[in-house]
């Protein structure tokens, strides 16, 4: 684990974010009034399950939500520095050497059409001013760094001729590439095979630990978290039901539906009549809760409109 | 007293046509998907089927419902050889073996409705005399899945990955069939809603004494509804058995590994760091397949035997290193003898340069004289031990250390003993050599490391050959050895210990060194 973060303030710090899309009558809350902070060289786990809004407050978080998309409420600070509402090419500058994104799928993210060693050189070109030459020499550096074994060949490679595993080191090379404070990781595991799988976290840890960035780790697995994340949240329909420490939400969590998602995830180490579906009653309670959220902010739906 | 078996697999082999090797002309060359798989699964059963992509999980399950001709092998369904059985004849026991695919985005049907979906295996059947008698069926089998008979006016992509997922359960079951064979049907889902289609396929198999065939990559999920699991590494099924047993104890290095990967919630620091297993921080191992060995002392036992092995894993090319090529017949033109005295150094060196495709080096050429210190030829006899065993080995990985490296890493595999361990009274000069060659092996190991080659130490106990007529029984068989050997090299496990003895000496060495050495000095050789 890395060393206990330094007590200064924090790199990432989400205030009461909410979020709707617009709809064609009504809009269609999305966060409601999601809050969190990541500290410098924090790995904080985001776990919830399809629909908790995980992956938007990371969309929100590098300004790449849908158009659609409004943002009712709430900010995000980076680096003490409100970026709520900062305007396209002010936020563009923020990308790189402020923030990186490691994606789920690693094909629709790398251009078919370019080699490997063109695809890491431009985003130095573009973030660090790099000529070609440095980058190309740097791009070479970036691929041993993520013990790509013959950097050489991968950089003239195209895309499909790497494995799921090899393209998912090549993307976290370029996301650590200009050593960003802060690092969404997008559920970057979930397509890979286990093996690959362990491979990958090992990397993003040690690339992690290495560069001494911040990570927001998007992730549905719990086992996940428990093995790389230094904090958790908890998220469900867009509202954070807890956040703490990862010990202690994996070991005595707060919140009967964290509680219900460790009893669901299954565990090949116990017989199978010992996993749990999150109860009914449970989804229904929490689902009432959303919509009192959203019945207290904005009688009449106005808030969102 | 044989249970009764609902289907059964025996020596199943699978080869497709491979469309990126195809020539402008011409058909495409097979390729070995499946080398042979045996299984059996009685009513009501539940087999889990485990591995990573590409191991042939799931060509198996379709080969197993008859989505693909097997190329060699038996298949029957419920008594009835179905292996070769024409589509005609095999239709009307399709009722009885049903599928559940991966993606329920891309099989179910976007342009019908969910209630059409599910009652088209009615209509295909005539299980439904009636318009409404259809549509009282298929509002029994939403409600069994539990989904309202609203689901039933919507469109696929109107539904949840978790419902969607539920009509391909409702549609697999409308003709009540006796097996299903459900492929990755959980994959594509969070955590709540597979613990719900886990808990939905737990009930169905149940209430319906439904034969259950789970195919999935995670070790996790097969444990909450299977009784029986088979792993598969390369279209091969490495272990088989009941899932308490195994994943208390799995025995294939393969299988460690699978579980090993899997991230349980349960916070544990050291974790991420332990899969740093050299200094690339990635498993070393390779694919026997398709690769480029080079066997020395191959005229016989366990030489002979890893010829054999390699052609059976489908290995491209195989050059068999013997002092004499005299009468010697190479099978399918894919082994090409070589004259190869490890001991001739200049003789090594040529054959590096000969072989340069060698991607996989079976250090096999070994050396006993059989003889104790007080012979009078000791000194002799140590001498050539140590020429074949351990300097025949170092020049080996001397010379072939830059060829595997060019070649993108491969592996090196050193035939050693057990009494690399712990040495034999009467014959502990050839003790030494292989001692010698273990130290010598994890140096190599050390240095190849950075290159990506894998070095693998393989210690069995005696063999039966003329070699291991000295050491204590039981005897392994060759072919045993030399299959646990390159299933070490597949899995990239660096120690590999064939057979009980060998398994167990090695684990008494860590538990009680000084209790096994004196074991071993007070066995004398008959």
């Amino acid at each position: 684990m890395t060393a206990a973060p330094p007590p200064d303030r924090p790199t990432l710090s989400v205030r009461d974010l909410r979020l709707a899309i617009a709809g064609r009558r009504t809009p269609t809350p999305i966060l409601r009034g999601v809050s969190l902070d990541i500290a410098p060289g924090e790995v904080h786990g985001l776990v919830g399950e399809s629909g908790a809004g995980k992956t938007t407050i990371g969309k929100v978080i590098l300004g790449i939500q849908p158009s659609q998309a409004r943002i009712t409420g709430g900010s995000v600070l980076f680096d003490g520095r409100d970026i709520t509402h900062l305007p396209e090419r002010e936020r563009r500058g923020l990308m790189g050497r402020g923030m990186g994104l490691i994606p789920q799928d690693p094909m629709t993210s790398l251009n078919p059409a370019y080699r490997i060693g063109a695809q890491i050189a431009d985003v130095l070109r573009l973030h660090l001013g790099l000529d070609r030459s440095a980058a190309g020499s740097r791009a070479l550096e970036l691929l041993g760094d993520v013990h790509i074994r013959a950097p050489e060949r991968v950089l003239r490679q195209y895309p499909h001729e790497l494995s799921g595993g090899m393209r998912q080191r090549v993307l976290i090379a370029v996301a650590f590439a200009c050593r960003p404070k802060l690092i969404v990781a997008d559920e970057p595991t979930t397509a890979l095979d286990v093996t690959v799988q362990r491979q990958v976290l090992a990397l993003i840890k040690r690339m992690q630990a290495q560069e001494g960035a911040s990570i927001l780790f998007v992730t549905h697995d719990l086992g996940v978290v428990a093995k790389i994340c230094d904090r958790v949240t908890v998220l469900h329909g867009g509202r954070v039901l807890e956040t703490g420490d990862t010990r202690r939400i994996v070991e005595a969590p707060g919140h009967d539906y964290t509680r219900a998602l460790i009893a669901a995830t299954p565990r090949h180490d116990r017989p199978g009549d010992l996993l749990w579906p999150v109860p009914e009653a449970l989804m229904a309670r929490l689902d009432a809760e959303a919509l009192a959220y959203d019945a207290a902010r904005a009688p009449g739906g106005r808030e969102y409109g | 007293m044989a249970e009764p078996v609902l289907l059964e697999a025996a020596g199943l082999r699978l080869s497709l046509p491979d469309f990126s090797r195809k020539p402008p002309f011409g058909p495409a060359p097979p390729v070995d998907i499946l080398h042979g798989i045996d299984l059996a699964l009685a009513p009501g059963d539940t087999l889990g089927v485990v591995g990573e992509s590409g191991s042939g999980k799931t060509s198996l399950g379709r080969t197993l419902v008859r989505l693909y001709r097997p190329t060699a092998g038996r298949l029957s369904f419920d008594g009835r050889d179905i292996t070769d059985l024409p589509e005609d004849r095999l239709r009307p026991l399709r009722a009885q073996f049903q599928m559940i695919f991966q993606d329920p985005q891309s099989s179910l049907n976007p342009r019908r409705r969910v209630a059409d979906i599910v009652a088209q295996p009615l209509r295909l059947y005539r299980r439904a005399a009636t318009r409404r008698e259809a549509s009282r069926q298929v509002d029994a089998l939403l409600e069994r899945v539990a989904l309202r008979p609203a689901h039933g006016e919507r469109y696929p992509h109107e539904l949840s990955g978790g419902e969607r997922q539920r009509v391909g359960i409702a549609r697999a079951i409308a003709l009540q069939p006796r097996l299903v064979v459900a492929d990755e049907i959980v994959s594509g889902l969070d955590m709540s809603s597979q613990a719900q289609i886990l808990a939905l396929l737990r009930e169905l198999r149940h209430d319906l004494g439904l034969a259950l065939l789970f195919i999935s990559h995670d070790l996790s999920v097969v444990r909450t509804v299977c009784d029986r699991v088979v792993v598969m590494l390369n279209g091969r099924a490495v272990e088989q058995g009941d899932c308490a047993a195994i994943f208390a104890s799995p025995r294939h290095p393969y299988t460690r590994r699978l579980l090993n990967a899997i991230p349980l919630p349960d916070v544990d620091p050291g974790w991420v760091a332990r899969s740093a297993e050299n200094e690339l921080g990635e498993t070393l191992n390779m694919t026997v397949k398709d690769s480029v060995a080079l066997v020395t002392g191959a005229n016989r036992g366990v030489g002979a035997a890893f010829v054999r092995a390699l052609l059976d894993r489908g290995a491209a090319k195989i050059y068999a290193g013997m002092r004499s090529t005299d009468g010697y017949q190479a099978p399918g033109g894919r082994v090409q003898p070589l004259v190869l005295d490890v001991t001739d150094h200049d003789r090594v060196a040529r054959a590096a340069a000969e072989c340069s495709d060698v991607t996989l080096l079976i250090n096999n050429a070994g050396a006993n004289r059989n003889r104790p210190i007080s012979d009078r030829d000791a000194q002799r006899n140590a001498r050539e031990e140590m020429e074949v065993n351990y300097f025949g080995t170092m020049e080996m990985c001397r010379q072939f250390g830059p060829v595997l490296g060019g070649n993108g890493g491969g592996a090196i595999v050193n035939m050693l003993s057990i009494l690399s361990r712990v040495s034999l009274p009467m014959i502990g000069t050839y003790c030494a050599s292989k001692a010698a060659t273990l130290s010598l092996t994890q140096g190599v190991r050390a240095e190849l490391a950075a290159q990506g080659t894998l070095v693998v130490a393989v210690m069995p106990g005696a063999i039966d050959t003329r070699m291991g007529d000295m050491n204590p029984p039981p005897l392994e068989a060759p072919g045993d050895v030399a299959n646990a050997a390159l299933d070490a090299v597949e899995a990239g496990e660096e120690d590999a210990y064939p057979g009980v003895v060998a398994g167990s000496v090695s684990a008494g060495l860590a538990a009680d060194p000084k209790g096994i050495e004196k074991q071993f000095a007070e066995y004398l050789p008959g």
